[in-house]
């Protein structure tokens, strides 16, 4: 028989290397151990459900092996949100698509009417809050090539000036934003940050000092 | 400038092609356009073991900031103030220079921040280096800090941010498995003039002092490099003789473009080399 007490100093022994399926049979051993009312002390002591326990018994009566590392079975546990509501995907694919139209469109705007300087800045507001809304659309999903693409595109967008800008930097924004894609591969990420890069702009601002320095015609540290 | 002409990046040259001034980024393109240009697996490792590195110092900053639940300026005085870049001011001003670019650009959040230091870490700053380069790079040191990594720690919650780590060993204590001796002994009679140099004048206090020292560090090795060959690691190789080591890995009739020329100036003049190109 095992006391309660030295169930709990166990259970919270081994508590912080214990996994979802170790967890269940863990206190499922200590009740076999235990035996007449020994699933009700164990979860008395480890606090874990009385229904979990009582899982972990049968697991332990009859073991089933699990392959490489799976803590459940196949098909075990939520299914993925995809699974769940069939319309997911697609809804989120055509607010991506949205929002790269929108990009796109803003892009073409900011090329098209370069020349007047007032309306580009307007042009360049718009162009920076599409890229912000995209950004925070795909902000679910980091690592895949968009999102990184778009790190990059977000910021070389928002960190330059409208008055530096030439129509070079705002023809080359134009076909980057026409490759974005929710399917894209990482060769086609890195493309679009060399291009954005060899039409000078940068994710990055120059720092003040340095401006005043270039300014003063002093030599940069 | 001439065209086809083929040139050597020094480690200078090569990160002011990525964060330098518009002018400065400008100039280079004007000297490197239409020609080769060459660089080696050395000044690739001192550019990881500085640019890389301090991006990886920063970025743990600035996630152990966004847990915290800083703003961006605050974090950011937690990266001026870090540890590591105390008594380090060349060091400081070379991570504020990575990170304070971010600072500038408008409605950038901490997380923003640290989404770009994290692409610039996993692609962007090796891809740039390697941008327009010959590749595979000259490589007659074999330094084994060429092939260190940053390594990448998963985030352990969902959404986190992943971390990095990047360490160098290289000593006199524990010497890496590099060609570093062999390298010495085969450039033992420009180790020697080099040791033996006449300093240009008029030059710099802090330049005079920084060349004495290469100097110096010359004729230890040069002295050692029979009965002690360890002394050709660790700080003779890469913190004192790394100029050294980046012009004679040159080949001979290439001219050198960097920034540092009043280093490479009165090397290449020594080692009757071409005068460096400088810009900026």
């Amino acid at each position: 028989m095992v006391a309660g007490e030295q169930m709990k100093r166990v259970y919270e022994l081994l508590s912080p290397v214990l996994d979802e399926r170790t967890r269940r049979l863990v206190p499922a051993a200590m009740a076999l151990a235990s035996g007449h009312g020994g699933i009700a002390k164990a979860a008395r002591a480890t606090g874990v459900s009385r229904r979990a326990i009582g899982a972990g018994i049968t697991e332990l009566k009859h073991p089933q092996p699990l392959a490489g590392k799976r803590t459940r079975r196949p098909g075990g546990g939520r299914k993925p949100l995809t699974a769940r509501d069939t319309t997911v995907r697609g809804d989120l694919e055509r607010l991506v698509d949205r929002d790269i139209r929108d990009l796109k469109a803003a892009a073409e705007l900011l090329a098209k009417n370069f020349q007047d300087a007032l309306v580009r800045i307007n042009h360049h507001t718009e162009l920076c809050k599409a890229s912000r809304k995209l950004r925070e659309t795909v902000e679910g999903s980091r690592n895949t090539p968009l999102y990184w693409a778009l790190v990059d595109m977000d910021h070389c967008i928002r960190a330059s000036r409208p008055e530096d800008m030439t129509p070079g930097m705002a023809q080359t924004l134009v076909a980057c934003v026409e490759r974005l894609s929710p399917d894209m591969s990482e060769d086609e990420m890195l493309k679009i940050t060399d291009d954005l890069y060899d039409a000078g702009l940068r994710p990055w601002c120059v720092r003040k000092k340095s401006r005043r320095r270039a300014r003063t015609g002093l030599k940069p540290h | 400038m001439p065209e086809n002409r083929t040139l050597y990046l020094e480690t200078t040259a090569t990160a002011d092609r990525i964060f330098g001034l518009p002018e400065t980024i400008e100039a280079l393109k004007q000297i490197c356009r239409s020609n080769v240009l060459l660089s080696s697996a050395y000044v690739w490792s001192e550019f990881r073991h500085t640019f890389i590195r301090d991006a990886v110092v920063c970025h743990t900053y600035l996630v152990n900031s966004l847990e915290v639940g800083d703003s961006l300026s605050v974090a950011l005085l937690r990266v001026r103030r870090a540890p590591e870049f105390r008594f380090r001011p060349r060091r400081a001003n070379r991570a504020w220079d990575i990170v304070a670019r971010l600072h500038d650009i408008p409605l950038l959040s901490l997380s923003d921040a640290i989404a770009q230091l994290e692409k610039d870490i996993r692609y962007s700053l090796c891809r740039l280096f390697f941008k327009g380069l010959q590749v595979p790079l000259l490589d007659t040191v074999a330094c084994k800090r060429t092939d260190e990594n940053p390594t990448e720690i998963p985030p352990s919650t969902t959404g986190g941010y992943a971390r990095f780590t990047m360490r160098s060993a290289c000593s006199k204590e524990s010497p890496p498995d590099c060609n570093i001796v062999t390298f010495w002994k085969r450039n033992k009679g420009d180790l020697s003039m080099v040791a033996a140099m006449t300093l240009p004048t008029p030059i710099k206090r802090e330049t005079r002092v920084e060349l004495e020292t290469m100097k110096a560090q010359a004729q230890k090795v040069l002295d050692a490099i029979d009965s002690d060959p360890g002394e050709c690691h660790g700080e003779g190789c890469y913190a004192v003789l790394s100029d050294l080591v980046i012009a004679l890995e040159c080949p001979p009739a290439v001219p050198i473009v960097t920034r540092n020329s009043r280093h490479f100036a009165p090397l290449c003049g020594a080692l009757s080399r071409p005068a460096p190109i400088s810009y900026g």
